[in-house]
């Protein structure tokens, strides 16, 4: 029943296709253990890789073709979007090898170009797999990052930007583009930009913030500073930092009955 | 940092004085000498105690110390005020340079 001519290897793997996905399928729903994967998923991997696999080694090509390559990436997306270690994703390519060698042990040495082309694939799937991990994580600290720069519009016309943490380099460029973008989008002419959550301002922070102000300034909006701390405030005028050209007030309240009445705005108890 | 000053008992304007002073200095090194190090001590004398911090650097050192102490002077993009910030931050201040050698910065703030 084997053919050890290596020529017709791939003649072979053709003839006992169905076999063989069954014993893989088989192997996969053992030694997998993902009980949340639809087994018509792996069927349609598995029909996928082995016939891309089949395809490459007729052609006697020992790179992956880009449908194979596209397929794996698939694959590997699918498997580290729905939260699958590494290891599994790897089990699922490499163990192909496995059960190929198992069926067709003593056809070891025609089966070299086979196993080189399955580890490539192995490869493949695990530079897609962490490509599509960075991806998400990137993606999450995206968001996070946004989460940390909420642009509130707390009137028409008034935006406000409650700034929370340390405000290095990265986060205040962020915070400038996302005000500036609100700036636009709303066609607001104040913002009020409240500092009561920042632990310290240093000559870098106040350059910062001087910087975000004279950009909105640059598109129409006037900012005013809310939520310098008494502390930071001592220690501001000590460092002989100078903000007096930014309109500044105590709360936030104060922020907003300032840009109020910069629109003639009035808020009064009814009578 | 935070946890040093608050060790010891300082309010939170010597706190603050404190975490901004180090992220001044701590800054300085980092930009200007590509790194060095800084020493926290609490130091005790004649029945006061305190916080000092000590930032060494391998740099290129200050060539010229009395202009880098005046307010406004930066060879960066910073607006030359945080060595001179932090000296009025500070109870003792102490800075020796030595050009192709490094700096050395001494920031002292006793509890009140
Ligand atoms: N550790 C150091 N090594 C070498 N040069 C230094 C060091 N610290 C400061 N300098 C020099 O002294 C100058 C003044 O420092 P200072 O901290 O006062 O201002 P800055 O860092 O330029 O701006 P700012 O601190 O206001 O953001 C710096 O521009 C730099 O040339
Ligand atoms: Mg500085």
């Amino acid at each position: 029943m084997l053919d050890t001519d290596a020529v017709s290897t791939p003649a072979l793997l053709r003839r006992e296709r169905d076999e063989a996905l069954r014993t893989w399928g088989e192997y996969l729903n053992r030694e997998l253990r993902t009980p949340n994967l639809d087994r018509r998923i792996v069927d349609e991997f598995c029909t996928g890789l082995y016939d891309g696999l089949v395809a490459a080694l007729e052609s006697g090509s020992t790179t992956l073709s880009d449908s194979l390559q596209g397929l794996l990436s698939a694959l590997s997306v699918e498997f580290a979007e729905r939260g699958f270690t590494p290891s599994q994703t790897a089990t699922f390519v490499l163990s192909l090898k496995h059960v190929l060698n198992e069926r067709y042990e003593h056809a070891a040495p025609t089966m070299t170009g086979l196993h080189k082309l399955i580890d490539a694939m192995g490869l493949h799937s695990m530079d897609a797999f962490i490509g599509r991990r960075e991806q998400i994580i990137r993606h999450q600290s995206q968001e996070l990052l946004d989460l940390s720069v909420p642009v509130v519009p707390l009137w028409e016309g008034i935006l406000s930007l409650p700034i929370i943490g340390t405000l290095d380099s990265t986060r205040a460029q962020e915070i400038t583009e996302k005000l500036l973008f609100e700036i636009a989008r709303t066609g607001s002419r104040y913002a009020i930009l409240d500092i009561s959550g920042v632990p310290t301002v240093d000559t870098q922070t106040a350059q910062h913030l001087a910087k975000t102000v004279a950009a909105a300034k640059l598109m129409g909006a006037e900012c005013v500073i809310t939520g310098i701390r008494p502390a930071i405030a001592q220690v501001m005028v000590a460092l002989g930092i100078n903000l007096s050209d930014i309109e500044t007030r105590f709360s936030l309240a104060e922020g907003l009955r300032y840009c109020f009445s910069k629109l003639n705005l009035t808020v009064r108890p009814e009578t | 940092m935070d946890d040093a000053g608050r060790a010891i008992g300082f309010g939170l304007v010597d706190q603050t004085k404190l975490m901004t002073a180090a992220s001044e200095l701590a800054r300085n090194i980092v930009l200007y000498a590509n790194g060095g190090t800084m020493t926290i001590e609490h130091a005790r004398a004649a029945g006061r105690s305190g916080v000092r911090l000590i930032f060494e650097d391998g740099g290129p050192g200050i060539a010229d110390l009395e202009r880098a102490m005046q307010d406004g002077y930066s060879t960066g993009k910073g607006m030359g005020l945080g060595l001179p910030g932090a000296k009025r931050l500070a109870h003792e201040f102490a800075i020796a340079s030595t050009p192709g050698v490094g700096t050395r910065v001494t920031f002292m703030l006793w509890k009140r």
